[in-house]
């Protein structure tokens, strides 16, 4: 009974915020529901999904969350580990450093965006004035189709890559010395301690890690909302960018409900996958 | 005192003309009575523009003219759009006027804003004679107006124009172009990159689309197949197709880096910034361009009209717009509060003050033409006065998708993606399939 | 024939010079970008978009006047922190004995709540934002704190929960057997001896909780209009229509970091666990 007490509040008010609204969109996701025909809204059923599989915009946006979460992903896991592993070899100013290289993962996602707009600006920027000097560019960035979802990666590379760091400095820090010595003496090379040893004892820790990137990486909006829209063209426009323009610039809510919830889908799916194949264990 | 003064004199002889009036069964002809809701607060949304904030500024007057208390707000546009169509859809009724823009069509048919015929010819809100609805240009009037009614009074009206650098043209012996050819010629000759490119455009995607629907008539093409009830897309014609490879060429071969994510922002900036030596684009940016606080390049900068193509020299024109919620809980202070902003007074003042206009009278004022440089008004003017085929967009509900459809190809050609033909035949494929579903 | 020669201590002393270098090299490389906000808040205009940069120049306090004395700005804060204090507080009231039950007692399905739980975190927002607008409208609940409070619960509450039942393995069960067996109540054991111990945690969770709403952008763009709108929006007042101020957007941009930076200076300890929902514990 007292468990019962200490529990339900919070669970009806989760089946209240987070439940319903999931299946109102669901609900909404079988309508036709145009914002300025309000008149004209019906069930069409599976409709939406049907015109969606139909939809090459709707393909494309997925190519590239895909895409951008792949590459954010790999490139943060291999920066990750060697910054983490050169801050497990380090003595003095361990503190110092991982305070301010975990900074940049609590920004305002509208600061992150403008101050980057503002260092890629091609002939106002901070970064193709300091590439010069290495002869590289002049860059476009996030104004060429082709450079713009990299630019876009370099981004979260910059402000989330700090966080897998801890998580594996961490695992690291929580690997007896012993086992290490050990391998040490059975005549392990550096390049088999860490990917025998180190890699597999700190692999629980890390698929948690990866389980949060790639939920937050999947979702992302507000840094390309406010950096590019979507654009050059189509050529940034994730999967939560195309839903936001289908719903709030065509006004097509119906539509754009059922992208989201095949979104939602995708992001379950995911981490479905990681959770299993991981062996995450939450205890 | 003596504006209070005068207000109470006015009521007075109003008071005393309307008693006549009303004893000789006669129409009233002199001022109406401003406050005739006295008390009541209104709610106006702005869009961050240089006219939002001239009209902040003058809003206490109106406050004191009619003892209505404004709340104004000005948002960014990003934040703009989506609050107005929060507030006005789902009629929640926090926003009474709001300012408008190419979305027109599709609030006024959707009914979330106020078709104001029935206001204006109100004698008691309007004064028809001081208020002088011919002042307007026609071609701006066209922009707020929907299926025949006047759904928004414009405000803020820009053209196309041409940027350039007076210095750089001097110092090279060149002369302004007059045609497309001749511009770009000129903007290959100028370009430098990247210490100077030769034009700018915008390039990004939705912004194309206004800026080259002026090339396309230029070369005497269409956007769409009716001005008033678009039912078929148009822009896949030889023309356009030609018109279009001048706008992506211009870019490719004398624009900035990057120029296929260019709006205004960047545009703007680099030309006050000195980065480039010509810039074809609204009338309105000549405020920031002159101002020696933000512009490097400020009293170096001559104005010229938009050069001509085959079929002539139309600029694109378009205004932004003041109008009322259809939601709006105040409709009387709302329309007094239109015929004060929009009448002739309000209107010289803000001119003035900015440079922008929506009537006539204004940008043929002498305090206008003595403050800004006379070949800029005297381009905006002729630019203006020239008829154009089409409205400056579409009118349509799906305005957002023709946005992103049309301006896609464009910006796709830009971007050296496939030609112009192949670009826009396919957007206007897509966009033909939109418009009848809408039907 | 060896040019240098070193012994075992210089190859380690180097070693760990090289080591420190490219570690300060890296820290730098990140934290550039946020020095030159902060830079740019100190500029004129003129200053802000020089080309080449200017890294010495006559600093000006002009753009924080202009923001400080933009009256809405300090309203923007002043929502901020309502908001951001209120869905922290009603997350941790809600989640906390949610959580404490979670911890203590086993039941069936046990695991599958707390996974669809987590799975609120899933949920992406721009689907989540369409049912809400549809439904607060209906509501009349637009552009109050309570609809952006709302919002903000539904990722708070998940979190909470998640953060505070791994706080709450960490306590022997002893303890508390201990107090229930001396006469105190469920009740009484929970809020005397179980929350102080976990006060840390209460922290950690309140303040990533706090971060969270501070810095959410897109319920807040949709939700408000005037009277509820918080500061991340505000930041966007510096947009204007034919330009982006830069001086004025750095310095509001400085100003909404302040209290990030503050809290983020007390959580350092708790780090790993707070950006994984409790799940790693550092």
């Amino acid at each position: 009974m007292q468990q019962l007490a200490f529990l339900s509040p919070a669970l009806i008010v989760l089946v209240a915020v987070n439940i319903l609204p999931v299946f109102y969109t669901i609900a909404t996701s079988f309508q036709s529901l145009h914002l300025a025909y309000p008149g004209r809204n019906k069930f069409i059923g599976l409709g939406n999904y049907i015109s969606i599989l139909q939809d090459s915009r709707f393909w494309n946006s997925l190519g590239l969350t895909l895409t951008y979460v792949a590459g954010c992903l790999t490139i943060e896991l291999i920066l990750a580990f060697c910054i983490a592993l050169l801050l497990a070899k380090q003595t003095k100013g361990v503190g110092f450093i991982r305070g301010v290289l975990l900074l940049p993962i609590f920004l305002t996602p509208i600061v992150v965006a403008f101050l980057w707009r503002l260092l890629f600006s091609p002939s106002l920027g901070l970064l193709n004035y300091f590439l010069a000097f290495f002869g590289l560019g002049p860059y476009e960035w996030i104004y060429s189709p082709q450079q713009a979802l990299p630019s876009l990666i370099i981004i979260d590379i910059w402000q989330r890559t700090p966080e897998l760091v801890l998580i594996i400095f961490t695992g690291l820090l929580a690997i007896p010395q012993d086992v290490i010595e050990a391998a040490a003496v059975d005549g392990a090379s550096p390049w088999q301690l860490f990917w025998n040893v180190k890699v597999p004892l700190i692999k629980p820790i890390l698929m948690v890690g990866i389980l949060f990137r790639v939920i937050d990486l999947s979702k992302v909006f507000d840094v390309i909302y406010i950096l590019t829209r979507g654009g050059p063209g189509i050529s940034t426009e994730t999967l939560s960018l195309y839903t936001y323009t289908m719903g709030f610039s065509f006004l097509r809510m119906g539509y754009a409900s059922a992208l989201g919830m095949i979104l939602f889908a995708i992001i379950l799916l995911m981490s479905f996958i990681i959770v299993r194949w991981g062996e995450v264990d939450f205890e | 005192m003596k504006k209070h003064n005068l207000t109470k004199r006015a009521l007075f002889v109003f008071l005393v003309v309307a008693l006549v009036g009303a004893c000789s069964g006669l129409v009233l002809a002199g001022d109406i009575d401003w406050r005739q809701a006295e008390g009541t607060s209104l709610f106006v949304a702005l869009n961050k523009h240089v006219y939002a904030d001239a009209l902040q500024q003058l809003i206490p007057e109106f406050e004191e003219l009619t003892g209505i208390k404004v709340v104004s707000e000005v948002y960014s546009q990003d934040e703009y759009m989506n609050k107005r169509l929060v507030d006005l859809s789902s009629r929640a009724g926090v926003f009474d006027i709001v300012m408008m823009d190419q979305a027109v069509v599709q609030y006024a048919r959707a009914g979330w804003i106020e078709p104001l015929d029935g206001y204006i010819n109100d004698p008691t809100l309007f004064n028809q004679e001081a208020y002088a609805l011919d002042d307007f240009f026609p071609s701006l009037l066209d922009e707020g107006t929907v299926d025949g009614k006047i759904y928004a009074i414009p405000v803020a009206g820009e053209t196309q124009v041409l940027y350039y650098r007076t210095d750089v043209f001097e110092e090279k012996g060149i002369q302004v172009p007059k045609t497309f050819d001749e511009l770009y010629e000129t903007a290959v000759a100028l370009n430098d990159r990247p210490n100077m490119a030769g034009i700018l455009l915008r390039g990004q995607k939705i912004h194309t689309a206004w800026n080259s629907s002026g090339f396309v008539w230029s070369y005497g093409g269409r956007i769409s197949d009716d001005p008033m009830n678009p039912t078929k897309a148009a822009f896949d014609s030889p023309e356009a197709a030609e018109a279009i490879t001048m706008y992506a060429k211009l870019l490719q071969d004398a624009g900035p880096l990057g120029a296929g994510n260019y709006t205004w922002y960047e545009a703007v900036s680099d030309f006050q910034q000195g980065k480039a030596a010509m810039y074809l684009d609204a009338s309105v940016f000549m405020g920031d361009i002159e101002n020696p606080e933000k512009s490097l390049v400020a009293g170096k900068v001559g104005y010229a009209p938009m050069p001509a193509g085959p079929a002539g020299n139309i600029a694109n024109s378009l205004s932004w717009l003041l109008s009322m919620s259809s939601s709006s809980k105040n409709k009387k202070g709302a329309a007094l509060f239109l015929a004060w902003a929009t009448g002739k007074e309000t209107s010289l003042e803000l001119g003035v003050a900015t440079g922008v206009f929506g009537r006539k009278s204004v940008l043929e004022s002498d305090a206008v033409r003595n403050k800004y440089p006379r070949a800029w008004s005297e381009a905006v003017l002729s630019s203006l006065e020239a008829p154009k085929p089409e409205a400056g967009f579409p009118r349509i509900t799906e305005i957002d998708e023709w946005l992103d459809i049309y301006g896609g190809a464009v910006n796709a050609t830009i971007l050296g993606q496939r030609d112009a033909k192949t670009n826009l035949e396919r957007a206007a494929a897509q966009m033909n399939k939109i418009l009848s579903e809408s039907q | 024939m060896r040019l240098f020669s070193l012994d075992a201590a210089q190859r380690k002393r180097l070693g760990s010079i090289l080591n420190t270098s490219i570690l300060l090299i890296i820290t730098i490389l990140f934290f550039l970008p946020i020095v030159w906000a902060c830079l740019m808040s100190f500029k004129t205009r003129v200053d802000a978009l020089a080309m080449p940069p200017k890294w010495v120049f006559k600093p000006t306090m002009a753009n924080y006047k202009a923001v400080w004395g933009d009256g809405r700005f300090l309203k923007y804060t002043k929502n901020s922190l309502i908001i951001a204090a209120a869905s922290t507080g009603l997350g941790l009231v809600l989640g906390v004995p949610a959580a404490y039950s979670l911890a203590r007692h086993r039941f069936k399905g046990q695991r599958a709540l707390l996974l669809g739980i987590l799975s609120t975190r899933m949920i992406p927002p721009v689907a989540f934002v369409i049912p809400f607008f549809i439904i607060f409208t209906r509501l009349s609940l637009n552009d109050t704190h309570t609809a952006v409070i709302i919002m903000h619960l539904t990722i708070i509450l998940g979190y909470v929960i998640w953060m505070m039942r791994s706080y709450f393995m960490d306590i022997p069960k002893e303890i508390e057997e201990a107090a229930l067996v001396d006469g105190c109540s469920v009740w009484q054991t929970f809020t005397r001896i179980v929350l102080p111990i976990s006060a840390p945690g209460l922290g950690t969770s309140a303040i990533f909780s706090f971060i969270f709403s501070w810095n959410e952008f897109l319920y807040a763009m949709v939700m408000t209009t005037v009277e509820a709108k918080t500061l991340p929006l505000g930041v966007y007042n510096w947009v204007a229509y034919e330009e982006i101020m830069w001086g004025e957007l750095t310095a509001a941009s400085v100003i909404a970091m302040i209290p990030v930076i503050i809290f983020y200076g007390f959580v350092q300890k708790a780090l790993v666990r707070g950006l994984t929902m409790g799940a790693v514990k550092g």
